[in-house]
């Protein structure tokens, strides 16, 4: 493969890609056959490797084992020893407050606990113009996301669902109007929306879990609320909620 | 001995109290430096100070790292550095007309049968490169997962200029295409 082509595929995968590198890029793809292939097959190895970890390349297993963090399922001392006041803190601060919920606080209905415990996903999408006038991310895009941002749900829901149907294949905006869904109680649709977002590879899939969790729980669907939040909770890559998450779960 | 070297041989002779001390002691500080400079959440940093221990001892083991110029905080510290600028360029990433990046999985029984059929293509694909063995694994965990360019493979992994990374590259790409 010629080293121009090289070049730009190597930006594309590094995601360093100029803008009037992209558009050379889809030029080129365009023209050709070879570098299409050679650009798809080199996706399928993004979807392949996109959930593998380094630690099965460490033959050594004590080696292997020793670079498992501290936290999580996998606490080492380290962690223990230089947390464990805190957590007695944290622990007697939970009895105080339990304690006073429990003389002073009305049981909340199930709803109340979930919508306390949807957290607010910040907008990780970055929008720019790829060079050309047709690549150009479209108005209501901007507009859509804007309410996101606003936290505005209960119009970024219909704006985002608009631009679902417009670009079903971009399952970051799928993502972003199940969020949008739980936000406003609309369960039902946010599983519609999020559940295959949650079976697919995709940057936002482990997080997936959490909000379906939630719009499983505000549709009276327990046992699968507990299990996908079970599996979120578990998940091997970083876990955000997880406080929210184990919260729903122990008082599911 | 000197006292970085130290640090080397007490990783061998006691990985895990090693390591524990750099979970410890380094990863609040890299964790800290990466929260002031360039606003990332802590557990995206929790999870490259991670991989830049798993590289690092992948380095070792494969004889790359022999002599420490630093400490090994510094040494992880200069692995994260290049990982997390993959990982912000990657953030910000916006696909190409028909990029497939991100399969969208339908609904129906046939996008069910065909995410199945997916599934299966890149299990088995991934055995290929898991049959790769190291470094070729690593190399293209850390291009096609991580997206990092060849220069921040050579500084992480201890080769000595992109050119060398991008023909091992190559050869594995070569392998995974013939097999």
């Amino acid at each position: 493969m010629e080293n121009r082509s090289e070049h730009l595929l190597e930006a594309y995968f590094a995601h360093s890609l100029t803008e009037a590198e992209a558009a050379e890029l889809t030029s080129l793809l365009q023209s050709d056959q070879d570098l299409a292939a050679e650009i798809r097959f080199r996706q399928q190895i993004v979807r392949a490797v996109q959930d593998k970890s380094l630690r099965a390349g460490i033959e050594n297993p004590d080696w292997a084992k020793a670079t498992i963090p501290p936290s999580g399922s996998g606490a080492g001392p380290a962690i223990k020893r230089q947390m464990w006041s805190r957590y007695m803190y944290a622990a007697a601060a939970v009895v105080v407050v339990l304690v006073f919920a429990w003389f002073f606080i009305p049981a909340s209905s199930k709803a109340d606990l979930i919508a306390s415990q949807t957290a607010s996903f910040p907008n990780k999408m970055t929008f720019k113009s790829l060079g050309k006038e047709a690549l150009t991310v479209p108005p209501e895009v901007i507009q859509a996301f804007n309410l996101y941002d606003q936290q505005n749900y209960s119009a970024a829901a219909p704006a985002i669902e608009k631009i679902v149907s417009t670009y079903p294949d971009i399952v970051d905006y799928r993502f972003y109007w199940g969020v949008s869904l739980v936000h406003i109680q609309q369960y039902a649709q946010a599983i519609n929306a999020l559940e295959p977002v949650s079976l697919s590879q995709n940057d936002y899939q482990t997080v997936s879990l959490y909000y379906l969790g939630l719009a499983y729980a505000g549709n009276q669907e327990t046992d699968k609320a507990k299990t996908t939040l079970q599996r979120y909770v578990n998940a091997p890559d970083g876990v955000t909620y997880r406080k929210q998450a184990l919260h729903i779960l122990n008082n599911l | 001995m000197n006292g970085n070297q130290n640090e080397l041989e007490a990783f061998r002779k006691n990985p895990n109290q090693t390591v524990s001390g750099l979970y410890q002691n380094c990863r609040p500080k890299f964790i800290g430096w990466g929260k002031d400079a360039t606003r990332t959440s802590v557990h995206d940093l929790a999870d490259i100070f991670q991989n830049a221990v798993m590289i690092m001892v992948l380095n070792l083991e494969s004889g790359r790292l022999t002599e420490l110029v630093g400490t090994l905080c510094t040494y992880l510290f200069g692995i994260g550095k290049n990982l997390l600028q993959a990982f912000r360029r990657k953030q910000g990433r916006i696909g190409l007309p028909g990029d497939d990046a991100f399969p969208y999985v339908k609904g129906t029984d046939a996008g069910a049968e065909e995410a199945m059929m997916i599934q299966e293509s890149e299990a088995h694909l991934w055995a290929r490169v898991d049959a790769l063995g190291e470094p070729g694994r690593s190399l293209l965990i850390l291009t096609y997962r991580d997206g990092l360019n060849s220069q921040e493979i050579a500084d992480v992994l201890g080769y000595s200029s992109p050119e060398v990374v991008r023909q091992l590259r190559k050869r594995c790409l070569d392998k995974l295409r013939k097999q």
